[in-house]
C-alpha cells in the first residue's frame, strides 16, 4: 500500500542493493491486521545530491496527494542517512484494547484484579519462537500498568507497550494472559486494538 | 437513487474476518460519484473471492469503461469468503457494492463475470445474500437487470434460468449500448418484461426466457428458437474492431491486499494465431488484434503513474506472438528500469525466442520456467495441433538451463481424443529427458540441482473447438491414467501433480450442457455447494446428490459422443468459425494432420466472412503487420 503511493509520488526514490532491489522504506512499528492508530512513523530513504535540496513542504504536499483515503501526513522531517532506524528509537507505545460484550462484575472489581495483576513482579508466558520451540518468557518489564473502564458491556482497557531489547510485544498478548488469568474463557473474545501513540526518543534532524 | 448503506453493520463484523479489507473498498483509484436522482447503479460482480476477481483484465475495464459515463456509477463486489458470508447472514447485512456499501438489490444491473463453470454455484450464492430472487422468472419489476458476459456465455444455457440477460461477445461493445436502452426505457413507464424484449434485439444479446427448446426421446436437442419475433434465432458475438481505438482505463483499482495478479496487466492484442484444437479461447477470441506500439507505451506510462505498480504484465492468450514484441519489452526495460519495475509475460510458447526474452526480462528474480507441451508424444501433439516438437522443447530448456534456469514446470493434459498409454509414458519420457537435458549444462555453468515438475490436467471438451462433440474420458480412466504416469515417473528429479478428476467432470458437464442443467445448479447450491473451485470447500458428493435429487445423468453431458448432426445447446451462437471447419479439424485431429497458423496461412475458418460482413474494405483476419512477421519466428 504504503509502496505503491511513494511510487505514485514520482519522488526521487532511493533503492537497496543487490538482485532484487526494494524501496528503502520501514515503519517504526508495524501494525497487524484490523489494529487502527492516530498516528505512525515511517522511514523512506530518497536520493537527494546535497541536503539544501531538500523541501519537506513540498514532500510533505506530494506525499499527502498520493495517499489513500482517511490517512493524513503529519509531518515529514529530514533525517541524516546515518541516523538510527525508527525500531530503535521506540521509547513507547500507548494502546486502547476494547473487548465486546465483556461479563465482568462492577468496574471495582475490576479493578481490583488489575491492582493485583499490574502488582506481580513476574509475568510468565509460553509462547512459540520463530523456530516453532516453546519458551518461556516473562512480559512483565514489557508494559506499564494496564487500566480499564466500561463502556455498556464493552471494557477498555489502556495500556503502555516499552521496548524491550528493540523489539515490542503486541498489546493483546498482556490482555489474553490477563484475562487468563482471571479465568475469563467465555466464548470467543472480541477485541479491537487502537493505537493512541507512538513515542519517539529525540532525534537530532537536520 | 440513494439508498441506506450497511457500513455500520459491516465494521462491526469485520474483526471477526480473515481478510476484513477486501470487504471494505476505499482503494486508491475506486470510483466514488454523488448520486442523482436518475443516477444509473451498476454492480459489476465477480463470482469469486476479492483477490480472485481484482486479477480480472475484463472487470477492470468495463469498470472503467462504464464509470466513464456520468449517468452511470460502476462499483464492485466479490463473493464474501465463507467466514464473511457467515457473519453476513447471522446479522442480516446483504451483499453490497465495494464503494457505495449499498445493498445490490437495489441497483439496476448485476453483472456476472462468467470465467469458468465452477463459479456458477458462486452466481447463485451472491444472488442469494443479495435477497435476490434466483430464478429470472421470479423476479419482480423492481429487481435488477441480472446481466452476464465472459468467455462461458458461449455456452450459456446452464445459466438460462438465472440470468435475465447475456451478453455474447467483447462486452465494451454492448454494454455501453444496452446502458443507453436501459436510459430510455427508465424514462417511458414500461414493463420489465418490455426492456427485455427491447434488449433482444440488440446484436449480441442474448434473453433465455424468449427462446423454447424441446427434445427429442433420447434428451437431444429437437429444436431450439425465438418464441417472439424480437430475438434472433442466431447471436453473433460482438468484437471490437480496432483496439487502438477502444478504451482501456487509464487508472486501475489499487488493492490493500495482495492480489493473484498484483500488477498492472496490460492487454497488447487480443485473439490468437495458433489453432490449438481443445482450446475454446483460440476460437471465440477471433480475429487476431493487436495494439499499436504508441498506444501500448502510451497507456503503460499513464497506468504506472496512476497506479504506483512496480510490474507490469504483457497479457494476451499468447504473447510472444505481438509483432514487435522484442522491441517493446526492450523499449519498457529502457524507460523503467531505473524505477526498478519488472516487466513479465504471462504465456509463453516453446520457442528459442521466449527465452532470450525472458532472460533479459527476468534478470535472476525468477529460477523456474512454465512450458506447455500439453501432449507426451509428437503424434499426440499433432492430434491436438500444438506444433512444437520435441526438438523445440529440448532446444528451450537447454538454452534456459544454459542461462542458470534450473527448475522447469511442464504442463500436460490427459484424456485427449485417441490418447493411450503409450501418450502418457511419453509424458514420463520427456521429463526424462528435461533431466538429461540439464546434465549436458557444462558443470560450472549448473546451478545445484534440477527440478522437473510435471502437472496433469484432464481434458474438459469445450463447445466452439474441434473436440465439441467428444465424449469425456471417464473418472476411473482419469485416475488410472494418472496412476500410470505416476509410475511411469521413475526419476526422482521429477515431481508429479494432478488435477482432481472430479471437478474436471463437473467442468465438462456443464461446458456443455443444456438449459435443463438449471435445476442441479441449484440444488447442488441448496445442499450447500459453493467455491466448487476451491479444494477446501468442493465436496463432490453433494454434486452426486444433486444429480439425483433432479433425475439428471451427468454422463449424457459429459461422457456421450455427440452425432454431428445433433443440435448443439450452443448452436444458436455465431462466432465467425464455422461448424464445417471445426469438423474439418476434428477429421483431420484423427489422422494426425495438422493445421497452420493464421500468421502463415488461412485454414478458412469462416472468421474471413465474418468480417468481410461487417466490412467490406478489410480483406484479412488479423493486422497486416503480422504476416510479414510470421515466418521469421515461427519454425512449423
Amino acid at each position: 500500500m504504503f509502496s505503491r503511493a511513494l511510487r505514485r509520488s514520482k519522488l526521487p526514490l532511493s533503492f537497496s542493493k543487490g538482485f532484487n532491489p526494494h524501496l528503502i522504506m520501514s515503519f517504526a512499528n508495524a501494525m497487524s491486521v484490523g489494529m487502527t492508530t492516530d498516528g505512525d512513523y515511517v522511514d523512506v530513504g530518497l536520493d537527494y545530491d546535497d541536503v539544501n535540496f531538500v523541501n519537506t513542504k513540498f514532500i510533505h504536499k506530494k506525499l499527502q496527494e498520493v495517499m489513500p483515503k482517511g490517512i493524513t501526513i503529519l509531518k515529514v522531517e529530514a533525517l541524516k542517512p546515518d541516523s538510527k532506524s525508527l525500531t530503535k528509537l521506540i521509547n513507547y507505545a500507548d494502546y486502547e484494547i476494547t473487548c465486546y460484550n465483556m461479563h465482568f462484575g462492577s468496574l471495582d472489581i475490576l479493578n481490583m484484579h488489575l491492582n493485583d495483576f499490574n502488582s506481580l513482579e513476574q509475568i510468565e508466558i509460553t509462547r512459540k519462537n520463530k523456530k516453532g520451540k516453546e519458551v518461556i518468557q516473562d512480559i512483565r518489564p514489557n508494559f506499564t500498568n494496564v487500566s480499564a473502564y466500561k463502556n455498556g458491556k464493552n471494557v477498555i482497557f489502556s495500556l503502555r507497550i516499552l521496548p524491550v531489547e528493540n523489539s515490542l510485544i503486541k498489546p493483546e498478548t498482556v490482555i489474553l494472559e490477563l484475562l487468563k488469568r482471571l479465568n475469563y474463557y467465555g466464548s470467543k473474545v472480541n477485541m479491537k486494538t487502537h493505537r493512541k501513540e507512538l513515542a519517539l526518543i529525540e532525534e537530532d534532524s537536520f | 437513487m440513494k439508498l441506506n448503506n450497511f457500513k455500520h453493520e459491516v465494521d462491526n463484523i469485520l474483526n471477526d474476518v480473515k481478510k476484513p479489507i477486501t470487504y471494505t473498498g476505499n482503494e486508491v483509484n475506486s470510483v466514488h460519484k454523488d448520486l442523482k436522482e436518475d443516477t444509473i447503479r451498476f454492480a459489476l460482480a465477480f463470482p469469486d473471492i476479492y483477490e480472485v476477481g481484482m486479477s480480472h483484465i475484463g472487470t477492470k475495464i468495463l469498470y472503467g469503461l462504464l464509470n466513464s459515463d456520468e449517468d452511470v456509477w460502476c462499483e464492485r463486489v466479490f463473493a464474501p469468503w465463507v467466514d464473511m458470508e457467515e457473519q453476513m447472514i447471522e446479522k442480516g447485512i446483504p451483499l453490497y457494492a465495494l464503494e457505495s456499501m449499498d445493498p445490490i438489490k437495489n441497483f439496476d444491473f448485476v453483472g456476472f463475470s462468467l470465467q469458468y463453470e465452477m463459479s456458477y454455484t458462486n452466481i447463485l450464492n451472491m444472488l442469494s445474500l443479495s435477497h435476490i430472487a434466483l430464478e429470472s422468472k421470479d423476479r419482480q419489476e423492481k429487481d435488477p437487470f441480472i446481466i452476464a458476459g465472459g468467455p462461458c456465455t458461449y455456452n450459456p444455457e446452464p445459466l438460462a434460468d438465472f440470468i435475465d440477460i447475456f451478453v455474447i461477445g467483447e462486452s465494451e461493445k454492448v454494454i455501453p449500448k444496452l446502458v443507453d436502452l436501459y436510459k430510455e426505457w427508465k424514462k417511458s413507464d414500461q414493463s420489465r418484461e418490455s426492456f427485455l424484449k427491447e434488449a433482444a434485439e440488440l446484436e449480441g444479446i442474448y434473453v433465455p426466457r424468449f427462446y423454447n427448446v424441446e427434445y427429442n426421446g433420447d434428451g437431444t436437442i429437437k429444436s431450439f428458437s425465438p418464441s417472439i419475433p424480437q430475438a434472433k434465432p442466431v447471436i453473433k458475438k460482438q468484437y471490437i474492431d480496432n483496439l487502438d481505438d477502444e478504451y482501456y482505463p487509464d487508472k486501475f483499482v489499487v488493492p490493500y491486499q495482495q492480489t493473484v495478479h498484483d500488477r498492472i496487466s496490460y492487454e497488447i492484442f487480443r485473439g490468437c494465431p495458433h489453432g490449438c484444437r481443445f482450446c475454446q479461447a483460440g476460437q471465440i477470441y477471433k480475429p487476431v488484434r493487436e495494439k499499436s506500439l504508441d498506444r501500448i507505451l502510451n497507456d503503460i506510462d499513464v497506468l504506472l503513474s496512476n497506479t504506483g505498480y512496480e510490474e507490469i504484465s504483457l497479457a494476451s492468450l499468447s504473447s510472444g506472438d505481438y509483432s514487435k514484441i522484442e522491441w517493446l519489452i526492450r523499449e519498457l526495460m529502457n524507460r523503467y528500469d531505473k524505477y526498478k519495475i519488472g516487466v513479465s509475460l504471462p504465456s509463453l510458447r516453446i520457442d528459442s525466442l521466449s527465452i532470450d526474452m525472458l532472460k533479459e526480462m527476468e534478470k535472476v528474480k525468477r529460477s523456474s520456467i512454465t512450458l506447455a507441451p500439453e501432449a507426451g508424444t509428437q503424434r499426440l501433439r499433432d492430434v491436438i495441433n500444438k506444433n512444437v516438437t520435441e526438438e523445440d522443447l529440448m532446444n528451450t530448456v537447454s538454452l534456459a538451463f544454459n542461462e542458470g534456469w534450473n527448475k522447469v514446470k511442464l504442463y500436460f493434459m490427459t484424456g485427449l481424443p485417441t490418447e493411450t498409454d503409450k501418450d502418457i509414458e511419453g509424458i514420463a519420457d520427456l521429463a526424462n529427458k528435461v533431466v538429461e537435458e540439464y546434465y549436458k549444462v557444462p558443470k560450472n555453468k549448473r546451478k545445484r540441482g534440477v527440478q522437473v515438475t510435471v502437472s496433469t490436467s484432464c481434458f474438459v471438451p469445450k463447445p466452439f473447438t474441434a473436440f465439441q462433440w467428444v465424449g469425456q474420458v471417464p473418472t476411473e480412466e482419469f485416475n488410472r491414467k494418472q496412476r500410470h504416469l505416476k509410475q511411469s515417473i521413475k526419476n526422482k528429479r521429477v515431481r508429479y501433480n494432478w488435477h482432481e478428476s472430479n471437478l474436471s467432470y463437473l467442468e465438462a458437464v456443464f461446458a456443455r450442457g443444456d438449459r435443463r442443467l438449471g435445476k442441479v445448479l441449484k440444488r447442488a447450491w441448496e445442499l450447500g455447494c459453493r467455491f466448487d473451485s476451491w479444494n477446501e470447500q468442493f465436496d463432490y458428493s453433494k454434486w452426486e446428490e444433486a444429480f439425483v435429487d433432479t433425475n439428471i445423468n451427468p454422463d449424457f453431458y459429459a461422457s456421450r459422443q455427440r452425432d454431428f448432426s445433433e443440435i448443439l445447446p450452443w448452436d444458436f451462437i455465431d462466432i465467425g468459425v464455422s461448424k464445417d471447419y471445426l469438423r474439418l479439424e476434428w477429421e483431420k485431429s484423427l489422422i494426425g494432420k495438422t493445421s497452420t497458423n493464421c500468421k502463415i496461412g488461412c485454414e478458412h475458418c469462416g472468421m474471413m466472412g465474418f468480417i468481410q460482413e461487417k466490412n467490406i474494405n478489410s480483406n484479412l483476419c488479423f493486422n497486416k503487420d503480422l504476416k510479414s512477421y510470421g515466418q521469421s519466428t515461427d519454425k512449423i
